[in-house]
């Protein structure tokens, strides 16, 4: 399925009330741990309403990008802001719901998935338990897996990890959801399913999302645009088009890369001499 | 004190291990995406609960070593005390303040445990590998803490 055109409004999934999707600024963020240098000068927007994917090889500083916009780190220098505020804030926090889902899920491994979904409504306080527990089984219907609900995580298979902790995001009824890697350790058939939500979840709702991922596949489906991050640094913005006829090398050798077995490399290995 | 230090080994390893691994996988930062603060949930209802429990513990380990010390009394040779004799001077020689004392003590230990154990837990970073680190760390921090905390503590209650 293809994600059709960003727009403004967002609709709630729970209830049906339109309200203004955020918008991601990213400014000339540079992240530094201690030497290493990870993001370099990185600029970008995300629009209300879109899909946007950031793809790179690994290592390139995508999660860690992806942590500055949640607020979950501190840029170096240059700023990140979410509807127009510091994502880092505890004030934004109370005002613009950012969800992240985790690359490896971050379920909560003492607590069921009914109570995982739970954990957030009741926390804040948002209706009683019988409203909480029509939210918590809607959001496990979108996502199909409400027959997991007094399971445990540990319980779960890797697809039903992501699709659990894609719907403890939903039911925190964002303004920006955000994926590192959502289709990474699936098969293909799952991969496929992830991404149809992912696309659904938009069509539907019109959440803001960005979408951090190394799977090509997803990231030109259901994408309105595309960064590629390379060694930090935002190498080509655009739309999956506009990447298809790309003419540049790098993004080439990226989104079509070809196995070479006479590269001289593998000639250096096979006339090594064993120990 | 030797509760303290039998609460460090087994409780605080225990507490280290689960937020330190917590931690190492995201789970932490998954509840600052939700906006809750992990010392609200993960630590404050052991700080209680050790508040709480660590007085039963005292009396329990209290109880054992009055019971205890009258077996090794009895039945170690060069001792030689009879049960009714070393009981008798237990009740001569101990106070209800003396008993107090410990309770109070056993707190301080307790809430500094737990403290030190969340601490280094919710702090630790890197891998899985950094799990096992913490773990060590906060046991043995812990240890020294009640060592020197004893001979403030006693100082205070004296």
């Amino acid at each position: 399925m293809e994600a059709t055109q960003s727009c403004s409004k967002t609709r709630n999934p729970f209830t049906g009330v339109e309200a203004d999707a955020v918008a991601v600024k990213v400014d000339s963020l540079t992240k530094r741990f201690a030497d290493l240098i990870v993001l370099k000068n990185v600029t970008f927007n995300v629009i209300p309403g879109e899909i946007f994917v950031l793809m790179g090889p690994s290592g390139s500083g995508k999660s860690v990008l992806l942590r500055n916009i949640a607020g979950l780190d501190v840029p170096t220098s240059g700023t990140v802001t979410v509807d127009g505020k510091d994502p880092t804030l505890e004030s934004t926090r109370e005002s613009v719901r950012v969800a992240l889902v985790f690359q490896a899920g971050a379920l909560f491994n003492s607590l069921s998935v009914y109570d995982n979904l739970a954990l957030y409504p009741r926390e804040q306080r948002s209706g009683n338990e019988t409203a909480i527990r029509q939210k918590v089984m809607h959001a496990l219907k979108i996502l199909s897996v409400e027959k997991a609900a007094l399971q445990f995580p540990s319980e779960l298979s890797g697809g039903m990890k992501k699709r659990v902790s894609i719907a403890r995001a939903l039911v925190m009824e964002p303004q920006l959801l955000l994926y590192d890697e959502p289709t990474s350790e699936l098969d293909p058939v799952m991969s496929a399913t992830i991404s149809e939500i992912i696309a659904t979840l938009k069509n539907e709702y019109s959440v803001t999302s960005m979408v951090v991922t190394h799977d090509r596949s997803l990231a030109l489906t259901i994408s309105d645009r595309v960064g590629i991050l390379m060694a930090g640094k935002l190498v080509t913005l655009g739309t999956p088009d506009e990447l298809k006829k790309s003419q540049d090398p790098r993004i080439v050798d990226f989104l079509h890369p070809t196995i070479d077995v006479n590269h001289p490399r593998f000639k250096q290995l096979e006339t090594q001499e064993t120990p | 004190m030797m509760t303290a230090v039998l609460l460090a080994g087994r409780v605080g390893s225990a507490i280290t291990a689960e937020l330190a691994s917590m931690t190492v996988y995201q789970e932490i930062d998954a509840l600052t995406t939700m906006n809750i603060p992990a010392a609200k949930i993960l630590v404050l209802p052991r700080l209680a609960a050790v508040l709480v429990m660590m007085p039963v513990l005292i009396v329990i380990s209290n109880i054992v070593g009055w019971f205890g010390g009258s077996v090794v009394a009895r039945y170690v040779s060069y001792v030689g005390i009879s049960s009714e004799s070393y009981f008798a001077a237990l009740r001569h020689f101990t106070k209800f303040k003396d008993v107090v004392n410990g309770m109070e003590k056993a707190e301080v230990f307790g809430f500094v445990v737990v403290l030190v154990c969340c601490s280094i837990g919710l702090n630790t970073r890197g891998g899985p590998r950094e799990i096992g680190a913490s773990v060590t760390r906060a046991v043995v921090v812990s240890l020294i803490l009640i060592l020197v905390l004893d001979y403030f503590v006693t100082k205070v209650l004296m």
